[in-house]
């Protein structure tokens, strides 16, 4: 196998990604180192920065804290005060102010410094000698009027770093201002300034800050360092150590720089100075440190470049491999392709049943098949180098000549050549097998010709087969020409062409072989009629063309012949398989025809007489028995007219007729022919039997006329009823000799069926007729029947009263369009239910006697229930049950009539109360005007009788009597006036217009107001009392209504008791009511007029000598009674009577509302 | 001289009759009732009484009746003056034997006129 070189583009881009990818991690390793260094700086000084503006701001903090003293005229003035004359008190509000310096600001001590540079007070009460520094910080001071800051400086006692702030005070605010002092405030840097400068805003294990300042030609370090604690103010380095950064600073240097630090160790700073001093910050990192991260940042760059370099070489080496793989792969199945192919040449060559031989360019032979060694005999082995014709010999099977090798001329020409038929192959051992061959050139590499092989196959079984197919084709020949019916083989395209012709093929067409051995002279050969020749022949080809077997069969085609009967024939096509041929079979089909068509006939005729008799069957009259019989008489027999003559006595008319020509038809129907003359009738008349005349021109006493000249053929038959010939039916024909008697014979039959039509309709008329009579009877009684039913339902409908109908058990069946209304339930509710399920439960029993009462007697019943709806509803119901009974007084049901009258009893107890009412008032009214009648003529009568005595007697009578008779008169009319007052007042009462207005007032007063009144009204000669019991105060009352009821009874009190005896009126006021009572101890009131004692006009028995009207009392009583209060008394004949009134007491409020309708009667 | 008993309830027009009838000549007496009008006509035997009809104690009609039943009394004429103006009431009394009957309030005239009607025939 070829040695595969690693290819040159994989190569070449390889390379290029191995360079690209080493020069990308190069530049971006580079680029990350310059990365994290520059980000170092940037943080550095950012830090640097950082802490100089926090030390700036810290020491303009300091400056400020001590402006704000020396701007202080109270705290200036007691610091001077103090120090011209030194007090505590000032000396104290001094310390008080400094201390809170101290404690607000985190000082560690503060002093009061005079002009003379001495301590005078200190907050820690130390009093230390000034150093040089301070007093030359206390002039810079006052010198330039504004606070300063000392520097760093170590005190000697205690060694810690301090800073002080001077601040000068003056004794006033102008420029020309005298010191007077100064205050110096420490402030310990340990606290406050190192803390600041320490710290380191992200974890470091070598990040610092340092503040530095020159001092002399070293650089001192102002604060503790992180790593060499205790340094502060003490460590200086030598100016000429340039490579330190402090040295730097000192010297100039600003921004990040490299360098050794104090410990010598190398590291990344940043300088700044701070403003306004004489301090430098620097921040500093070890580069170690700074480069810790990148030593793990690069080993991580580096290691994924040289992973990347690894990754691409293996993925190439991968695709090589991969390339290789395929590639050996794809060999290997070319070559087992190639192994398989001949593996299956080898198989086909020695599997395949036609022998074969393969020969090389020379004719020699190569390889035999083991057909080719079993056919020629000879084995491969033997065979092999042979030349082919002798392996090969062959002969022609006629001539037995040998007949020309294939192989040589396919050598010869280069194409495939076929053996000429009828060859046989000589085998080896001398067989003789016929075969058919053919030789192939086998090439190879273009045109060039290696050898040939050569086809052969053995032909003994097909030379037999082909044998005995010979003879079977002769059999059935012979089979075929002696067939029963006809059979040709012929083409069909379209022209018809015969290859083989039966004798009888040729028979039952009636033609010959002759007329049919011309291409398509089939048709004009058998079918003589042109017209009928193209319908069939058009239909048969359509037929055959279709393909479809069904169709290709033709059954009783007609053979015409002229002067000859026709025959029919029936045929059949079968396409022959393989071929374009067609066998056709044809057959007589005459006898069997006409056997059909008379059949037919026969069938037709059936059907007629059945139809016909159907038809009269159902014909009801004769009228449609005629007509029935003329429409079908021409399916029994053909004829050109008809007519059915009806006997009447011995004439004959004709009545139906049909086909007759108009200008003969109608004379026809007036004619009445008389059957004794008429041979032919009479004979039917007599003989019941048909008559035929075939030919009217040779019947002697057929009648000629000009217009029936034309009927040349005649037949007739009567028509029978019961034995009796009625008419005939006759039939007239145009053709002579066209009836036959086979037409007499089938027109009686059919002539028959209309006998017993007849008889049926005459039937039918008289049933019809009676039936006639029936409807006309049903109808009217329908009517009357439907009329009073009507009505019934009309009274029914229209009734607002219930109607219910119930049947003989009680059950409701029918209930009128009321009853839905008054019971407030539908119909279908009712319906079913028990007549008595309509009344309350208690009224059943009542409800059911009714109902049975009114079944046993069939009388009617009424009475009056209490009904009730399904809604719950009851209503007074009168009922009124009927009988329903029926002409011989059976029971059919009840009809219940319920009707409502709730409304009604209502209206009736309405009215009577009404008219009671009005008859108790008129009583009262009647007795009202009789005693005023009455009690009016008394005074009247004094009047007159004075009157009388004035005028009739005046002259007699004394000044005094003349006075008196005027004082009676003045009394009566006082008496009658006072009686009118009573009875409007008591018929407001009776009336309920008795107006009641309560309003607050003082009883008490009302009272003595009363008593007042009366008694000086009447005149009283007794002794009057008033007693007030309980609180009383305002109350309210209808002040005209209590006058009346207490003036009465006090009056009353006063009329009937006597002179000198004492008439009490008591008040008992309680919460809830208030009970006057009035005793007197008068006559007393009998027994017998007590009961009666407050009714109008009663008067008791022993009053009557004393004037009044009877109507006081009556009026005291409803009085009281508005105010909704009861009086009752207690009397006793002789000894006295107490009338005790007792009224509610309602709250004032309540009781001034006047305009509260409530409160008006 | 006449005697006359005036019986009436009425005190007023009692006195007022009274005095007309002396005024007129006649001797008359008071009862204010019944009972004792009727005492009063036996103890008097006056020629003439009238009486009311509605009274307490005894009416008009019972002081009739007794009148009556006493021999007495039997004979004197009584006239009936009385409110009651009902024609039922007059038909009654007269039926009764009264003499007359004359309403209130009485015209002076028929009164005299009745009265000596009843004394003179």
């Amino acid at each position: 196998m070829q040695k595969r070189t690693f290819p040159r583009p994989l190569m070449v881009t390889l390379v290029l990604a191995l360079v690209f990818v080493t020069a990308g991690g190069i530049w971006y390793y580079r680029a990350q180192e310059q990365r994290l260094r520059d980000r170092a700086e940037e943080e550095l000084q950012a830090i640097a920065q950082l802490k100089v503006e926090q030390l700036a701001a810290w020491r303009a903090e300091r400056i400020a804290d001590a402006a704000v003293l020396r701007d202080s005229p109270t705290f200036v003035a007691a610091v001077t005060q103090w120090l011209s004359d030194p007090q505590d008190e000032q000396a104290e509000t001094i310390l008080r102010r400094l201390r809170t310096l101290q404690t607000h600001y985190g000082y560690s001590d503060a002093f009061l410094i005079d002009v003379q540079f001495e301590i005078c007070l200190g907050v820690e009460g130390q009093s230390v000698p000034l150093s040089e520094d301070a007093r030359q910080a206390i002039t810079t001071a006052w010198h330039n009027r504004q606070p300063v800051l000392t520097d760093l400086h170590i005190l000697p006692d205690d060694q810690m770093p301090h800073i002080d702030i001077i601040t000068p005070l003056f004794d006033n605010a102008g420029t020309d201002a005298e010191p007077v002092g100064a205050v110096m405030i420490r402030s310990d840097a340990t606290t406050f300034l190192y803390p600041l400068i320490q710290s380191w805003p992200t974890p470091s294990d070598s990040a610092e800050t340092l503040l530095v300042r020159r001092d002399g030609d070293a650089v001192l370090f102002l604060n503790d360092l992180r790593h060499q604690p205790g340094s502060a103010l003490m460590l200086r380095i030598p100016l000429n150590q340039t490579d330190v950064p402090a040295v730097m600073a000192v010297t100039g240097t600003t921004g990040v720089v490299r360098g050794k630090d104090y410990r010598g160790v190398e590291v990344l700073a940043a300088i700044f100075p701070i403003p306004d001093s004489p301090w430098f910050i620097i921040a500093k990192e070890d580069t170690d440190e700074i480069l810790a991260d990148w030593e793990r940042e690069s080993s991580l760059i580096v290691g994924l470049i040289a992973g990347t370099l690894a990754v691409i070489g293996t993925v190439v080496g991968v695709i090589w491999q991969s390339n290789e793989k395929a590639h050996v792969q794809r060999l290997y199945q070319a070559e087992k392709a190639r192994l398989e192919s001949e593996m299956r040449y080898q198989t086909v060559l020695l599997s395949i049943g036609d022998g074969i031989i393969v020969t090389d360019v020379e004719g020699r032979v190569e390889l035999l098949n083991p057909a080719a060694e079993r056919l020629t005999g000879w084995s491969r082995a033997d065979a092999r180098g042979q030349p082919l014709e002798a392996v090969f010999r062959i002969v022609s099977e006629d001539t037995r000549e040998p007949v020309a090798n294939p192989v040589r001329q396919v050598l010869r020409e280069g194409i495939i050549v076929g053996l000429a038929n009828h060859t046989l192959l000589i085998a080896k051992d001398g067989r003789e097998i016929p075969i058919a061959d053919s030789g192939a050139p086998v090439q190879r590499h273009g045109d060039v010709i290696s050898g040939v092989v050569l086809a052969f196959q053995d032909q003994t079984d097909e030379r037999a087969a082909q044998n005995a197919l010979r003879e079977s084709e002769e059999y059935i020949r012979t089979v075929l020409d002696n067939l029963p019916i006809g059979v040709a083989v012929n083409s069909v395209d379209p022209d018809v062409t015969f290859s083989y012709i039966n004798d009888n093929f040729v028979r039952f067409y009636r033609t010959t072989r002759e007329a049919l051995a011309e291409s398509d002279s089939f048709w004009e050969a058998v079918y003589e009629d042109t017209d009928f020749r193209e319908i069939i022949k058009r239909r048969v080809l359509e037929d055959v063309a279709s393909g479809d077997p069904a169709r290709m069969r033709w059954d009783d085609v007609p053979i015409t012949r002229k002067g000859e009967e026709t025959t029919y024939i029936s045929a059949m096509n079968a396409p022959i398989r393989g071929t374009d041929l067609m066998l056709s079979a044809v057959w007589d089909t005459t006898e069997r025809k006409r056997t059909e068509d008379a059949r037919r006939e026969q069938h037709m005729l059936t059907e007629a007489l059945r139809d016909t008799a159907a038809a009269l069957i159902s014909a009801m009259d004769i009228d449609a028995v005629m007509t029935t019989l003329l429409a079908n008489v021409a399916r029994v027999v053909p004829h050109d007219a008809s007519n059915i003559m009806m006997i009447t006595g011995d004439q004959a008319q004709v009545v139906y007729s049909h086909g007759y020509p108009d200008d003969l038809d109608r004379p026809l129907h007036n004619f009445h022919i008389a059957i004794p003359q008429t041979p032919h009738l009479q004979e039917m008349l007599t003989t019941k039997s048909p008559f035929l005349i075939a030919q009217t021109r040779q019947y002697a006493t057929w009648q000629q006329d000009p217009l029936t000249d034309w009927v040349q053929s005649y037949v007739a038959v009567p028509i029978r009823s019961r034995e009796n010939v009625v008419g005939f039916l006759n039939l007239d024909s145009s053709t002579p000799g066209f009836f036959t008697n086979a037409h007499a014979e089938r027109l009686q039959a059919f002539a028959d069926l209309a006998s017993i039509a007849i008889e049926h309709a005459q039937l039918y008329e008289q049933i019809q007729r009676h039936a006639g009579e029936l409807e006309q009877r049903v109808i009217e009684r329908t009517y009357e029947l439907n009329h009073a039913k009507e009505r019934t339902e009309a009274i029914l409908t229209s009734s607002s009263d219930v109607m219910i109908l119930i049947q003989a058990d009680g059950i409701i069946t029918q209930v009128n369009p009321a009853f839905k209304t008054v019971f407030e339930c539908t119909t279908d509710e009712a319906l079913g239910q028990p007549c008595t399920a309509l009344v309350i439960p208690d009224h059943i029993p009542r409800m059911q006697q009714a109902i049975d009462n009114v079944m046993a007697s069939r009388q009617s019943q009424r009475l009056e229930v209490t009904a009730h709806c399904r809604t719950g509803k009851t209503f007074d119901a009168d009922i009124v049950l009927s009988p329903i009974v029926d002409h011989d007084r059976h029971l059919l049901g009840v009809v219940c009539n319920v009707r409502d009258i709730t409304l009604h009893k209502r209206m009736e107890t309405q009215l009577r109360q009404t008219l009671e009412q009005e008859m108790a008032l008129n009583e009262l009214k009647t007795r009202y005007v009789s005693m005023a009648a009455h009690d009016l003529r008394n005074p009247l009568a004094v009047i007159r009788s004075s009157v009388d005595l004035i005028r009739q007697y005046g002259d007699r009578l004394s000044d005094e009597q003349t006075q008196e008779k005027y004082d009676r008169i003045y009394n009566s009319i006082q008496i009658m006036v006072d009686m009118l007052d009573d009875i409007l007042l008591l018929e407001k009462v009776e009336a309920g217009k008795l107006s009641f207005n309560p309003a607050p007032m003082d009883i008490i007063a009302l009272c003595e107001k009363i008593i007042e009144d009366t008694s000086h009204a009447i005149g009283a000669a007794q002794h009057i009392t008033f007693d007030v019991q309980g609180e009383c105060g305002a109350v309210s009352v209808d002040a005209k209504l209590l006058r009346h009821v207490l003036g009465n009874l006090l009056s009353n009190a006063i009329k009937y008791s006597p002179d000198d005896s004492t008439v009490s009126l008591t008040i008992r006021c309680a919460e809830d009511h208030i009970v006057f009572q009035v005793e007197d101890q008068g006559i007393g009131i009998p027994d017998v007029d007590q009961a009666r004692l407050f009714e109008a006009f009663h008067r008791a028995s022993n009053a009557k000598s004393i004037p009044g009207t009877g109507l006081g009392l009556a009026i005291v009583k409803q009085s009281v009674e508005v105010h909704g209060g009861t009086i009752n008394f207690e009397s006793h004949v002789g000894v006295g009577t107490t009338f005790t009134v007792t009224l509610p007491r309602v709250s004032v409020e309540q009781g001034t509302h006047e305009d509260n309708p409530d409160n008006r009667r | 001289m006449k005697t006359i008993l005036i019986i009436d309830d009425d005190t007023m027009l009692r006195n007022n009759l009274r005095m007309i009838l002396e005024l007129e000549g006649f001797t008359a007496f008071e009862a204010d009732n019944g009972l004792v009008g009727l005492a009063y006509a036996k103890e008097l035997q006056p020629d003439l009484i009238i009486c009311d009809v509605m009274m307490p104690a005894l009416d008009g009609y019972a002081v009739l009746t007794q009148l009556q039943q006493h021999p007495r009394t039997s004979a004197i004429p009584l006239i009936f003056l009385t409110a009651i103006s009902d024609d039922g009431h007059a038909q009654r009394a007269l039926s009764m034997g009264a003499e007359g009957y004359l309403t209130k309030p009485y015209v002076l005239e028929n009164l005299l006129a009745t009265i000596r009607s009843a004394l003179y025939h």
